[in-house]
């Protein structure tokens, strides 16, 4: 919509993006930046060393023994003790790093090999391939990995390279799922199709320009799988189906364990915490590598004391020039902001200094683009700020009542009673298990102490009041039986369930069909007549102000640039963006007001 | 619902015979076969031979598919080739204490697993959320067997409270006998913990941020019910499908806790059977096995259908 005209215009968020996106640091400098990330890889690190180097660093031969010095304790000559047979536990742990890297080798390696093309090409192609090889997939992957190694071991004899050869098999079906729904997702888009239209062929198109996309993925699953490996050859060599008796594996030193750890307990602490801490190392290599190829997401940690606690309202705080605030407003916000930490950690307004005031009976209506800062001001409002964003000063005043730093259990006294809230999406809106009757009625029990039955009572009143038939019935529908626009009815009638002062709209018809939005408008102005609440009126339509609001202000950036009434502002804009803003709705659709669909 | 239940039982008949066939099959090419493993390693080709025709194994596979499973079908496995025994008789012995063990083990697994990831997402990003988070992380990566033997050191050995292994049967009385199940359950179970606790943890995340939870606490609900009546049931469908997935997996997970504790279960039965090619029990164990997990995928199902009204027919 206006966005199209006005997209030389940054809204504060995406400029808060822009703005981490310069100081984001490369893959490895965040993989790096991650304490837990860089302890894990050094350990991983200094096992593959130690694997490939046993017979150097070892100091003993894993498989001497000595009768005189078995079971011995932590000690000069041996490090971490003995075991059963006088063999030194340091040593064989060290050689048991190699049967455990070998064994991740034997798993991971083929199954990569095997299951990413295999993925990349059901995908593409999809049809009859894809189906029947994810029935395939669907039911090895029912079965349980340590009984699909039983029987491979059964049917091809022991060993650990038979053992991991099926450990292999089930790890390429993961590979295999994980590729094809990478390529699933990039397929519809346009890079591929351009690549397609260009003649490239399929081979290329698949390994040059989509397999890139899945590299992230795959890194992750391969340092988990790999943590899988050393789990089921430690569990296979402990039943004596893995390695061959005597050789120094983890698993086969816990058999040993079993025996005699009541002896000497470093038999099982050695092999175990060798064991625990190698897997722990892949899975949080497998957490980091995800956290630095989603970077965004990454939330730094804020410094104790760096941040001054939110800002008190100032109580004889000087109102504004464009606020019309007076004594009997039912609510007035003045100098209110809103900011969010970003990357360098450093706060981002996104909603900054607005001041407006809602009259008894007044519809406002709140206008600007998707990020201009108006949702947030909503939540402001009802006290919903999400972490770790906050209100950074202001005060906003609900007849008379100061909600500005109000504790939440007062908090919650309010909303529902004094505020009732539509929001966007109704189907969202709803929690899909639960009945929409039950939902309704939460507030209201709080709030009136009644029975559930009495405020399901009110609940039919109410959904009758808005317009839905069969209302006492329907009560005990869940929301997937309701369509949209009478979902959207019922969520006003429970927002109006309690008769509050003031009901916030959040754009609560851009989720609709547009004959159903009509409906709910009309509703809105009915309802203000009968029941002479105040609305707060959020919406990016430009057409769906002229027909309903009283007042209007416009924001952008997170400022309330102009404030006034409807006919003055339509007649006469005077900030330029609020030109601009009506200038693109006329090249879309017509004149404003007019267009009214 | 009993039209769903009904629908998916009889859809799981056909991959129980397909597990069937495949499990018969595999043993087919099992290289150490069943006369040579009677026999011992000393037998000539010509004995091997007799009595190979003696057991009636010379007979083309059809017939003997055919008539495996007209046995299994009435509860008839065959003979144990080196024991001799009902393999029925042997897994009818057995089978109580595996599942002993493992539903012992996903019940401890759902019980602490689902509050502790509850408990996790309600204290986001704080010191709780935090230490829960890593001792979830370390019980990730233990092998359930190594906490077996620290179970055993710390409350057998050390402090003397419970059994350090055997099996007591409960003709000796509930509590001898459930004294023993504490110590392997917890074992087989933490893992599991971890893991339930790990996707409650984030399925409840989701909830908490959904759009739902922001619209019912504007409108008054108070945050406790809003948490414990509409996000718990709402994350729990994920978690279903988790709980299923690890309940099929404690069946194994137990094969390897009963050798720690020398519990007298599968475990026990099916290592033998594997070192000495004693195909007749492995092919029982199998379908068994197959048969456990189609049962919890039913239950998973119908589990859907409880907490989802779409699934729900009318």
């Amino acid at each position: 919509m206006s966005d199209q005209a006005t997209n030389t215009l940054q809204a504060p968020l995406e400029t808060a993006l822009a703005d981490t996106q310069q100081k984001r640091p490369a893959f490895l400098a965040r993989l790096l930046a991650q304490p837990s990330t860089v302890l894990a890889l050094f350990w991983v690190l200094l096992l593959v060393v130690v694997a490939i180097f046993a017979q150097y660093v070892s100091p003993y031969d894993p498989n001497a023994s000595s009768v005189m010095r078995r079971l011995q304790g932590l000690s000069q000559e041996n490090l971490l003790g003995t075991d059963d047979l006088g063999r030194d536990l340091l040593s064989r742990a060290m050689w048991g790093a190699r049967v455990a890297l070998l064994a991740v080798t034997q798993a991971v390696l083929p199954a990569m090999l095997v299951g990413v093309p295999i993925g990349l090409f059901v995908a593409y192609r999809g049809g009859w391939w894809d189906r029947v090889v994810m029935r395939l997939v669907e039911v090895e992957q029912a079965i349980p990995m340590l009984l699909f190694a039983f029987t491979f071991i059964a049917i091809f004899g022991r060993g650990l390279t038979n053992a991991m050869l099926a450990v292999s098999l089930g790890f390429a079906m993961s590979y295999l799922r994980l590729t094809r729904a990478v390529v699933l997702a990039e397929r519809p888009k346009a890079y591929v199709q351009a690549a397609e239209i260009q003649g490239y062929s399929t081979l290329r198109i698949l390994f040059r320009h989509i397999l890139p996309n899945a590299i992230g993925p795959i890194a992750v699953q391969t340092s988990i799988l790999a943590g899988v490996a050393i789990l089921i050859e430690a569990m296979l060599s402990f039943l004596g189906l893995g390695v061959s008796t005597g050789s120094p594996s983890w698993g086969a030193m816990l058999d040993d364990a079993r025996r005699f750890q009541i002896q000497q307990p470093l038999l099982s602490l050695v092999p175990g915490a060798a064991i625990t801490l190698t897997v722990l190392s892949f899975n949080l290599l497998g957490d980091g590598f995800r956290d630095a190829f989603n970077s965004d997401l990454i939330i730094p940690k804020r410094k104790k004391g760096s941040i001054p606690a939110a800002v008190a309202p100032e109580p004889d705080a000087p109102l504004t020039q464009n606020s019309t605030a007076t004594s009997d407003a039912v609510l007035a916000l003045n100098n209110v902001s809103v900011e969010f930490p970003s990357y360098s950690g450093s706060f981002q307004r996104v909603v900054s200094n607005i001041s407006f005031s809602i009259a008894p009976g007044e519809i406002y209506g709140l206008v600007g683009e998707s990020g201009s800062g108006k949702s947030m001001t909503t939540s402001a409002i009802l006290g919903q700020v999400p972490k770790p964003g906050r209100i950074a000063g202001g005060s906003i005043v609900l007849a008379g009542r100061q909600l500005v730093g109000l504790p939440e259990r007062q908090m919650s006294r309010i909303r529902g009673r004094e505020i009732g809230a539509v929001f966007q999406d109704p189907m969202m809106a709803l929690s899909p298990v639960h009945k929409v009757g039950d939902q309704m009625i939460e507030g209201l029990v709080r709030h009136e102490g009644i029975s559930r039955k009495q405020a399901l009572a009110r609940a039919a009143e109410l959904l009758d009041l808005v317009g839905v038939t069969d209302a006492r019935n329907r009560l005990d529908d869940y929301p997937h039986q309701f369509s949209g626009g009478m979902a959207q009815r019922a969520m006003v009638a429970a927002a109006l369930i309690c008769k509050p002062k003031l009901l916030i709209a959040d754009e609560p018809t851009t989720a609709l069909d547009v004959t159903v939005q009509k409906q709910v408008l009309e509703l809105l102005l009915q309802l203000r007549g009968t029941l002479g609440m105040s609305v707060l009126f959020i919406t990016h339509d430009l057409a769906v102000v002229a027909q309903l609001c009283d007042r209007v202000g416009v924001m952008k950036l997170g400022e309330l640039v102009e404030e006034g009434t409807t006919a003055q502002l339509f007649a006469n804009p005077e900030h330029p963006y609020t030109r601009q803003l009506m200038l693109a709705r006329e090249m879309l659709d017509g004149p404003a007001g007019k267009s009214a669909s | 619902m009993w039209k769903l239940t009904f629908a998916r039982t009889i859809a799981a008949v056909p991959v129980i015979i397909l597990v069937a066939l495949v499990a018969f099959m595999l043993f087919r090419f099992v290289p150490v076969q069943a006369p040579a493993a009677i026999l011992g390693d000393g037998a000539t080709p010509e004995a091997v031979a007799r009595l190979t025709a003696e057991m009636g194994l010379d007979r083309p596979a059809p017939v003997l598919f055919l008539e495996w499973v007209g046995n299994a079908l009435q509860g008839d496995f065959g003979r144990s080739y080196v024991t001799n025994l009902e393999v029925s008789s042997e897994i009818a012995h057995r089978l109580p204490i595996t599942l002993t063990l493992a539903l012992g083990g996903i019940v401890i697994a759902v019980l602490l697993g689902v509050p502790t990831g509850v408990a996790a997402a309600l204290y986001r990003n704080s010191w709780i959320d935090r230490a829960l988070t890593g001792v979830v992380s370390v019980l990730l990566a233990m092998p359930g067997f190594w906490l077996a033997l620290l179970l055993v050191l710390a409350f057998a050995v050390q402090l003397r409270w419970l059994p350090a292994a055997g099996y007591t049967p409960p003709s000796a009385g509930l509590w001898p006998w459930l004294r023993g199940f504490i110590l392997p359950c917890l074992a087989l179970g933490l893992g599991a913990t971890a893991n339930i606790a790990r996707h409650t943890r984030s399925s409840m995340l989701q909830q908490l941020d959904s759009q739902y939870a922001r619209a019912l606490t504007a409108r008054g609900c108070p945050r406790g019910r809003l948490v414990m009546r509409y996000c718990l049931k709402n994350a729990m469908m994920p978690v279903l499908a988790i709980i299923g997935m690890l309940t099929a997996l404690m069946l194994s997970g137990s094969f390897v806790i009963e050798k720690v504790f020398s519990v007298p279960g599968l475990g026990s039965l099916i290592l033998d059977s594997i070192n000495r090619g004693d195909t007749p029990v492995l092919q029982a164990v199998v379908v068994v096995v197959a048969v456990f997990i189609i049962v919890v995928n039913l239950l998973v199902d119908i589990g859907y259908g409880l907490i989802d009204p779409k699934v729900r027919p009318e």
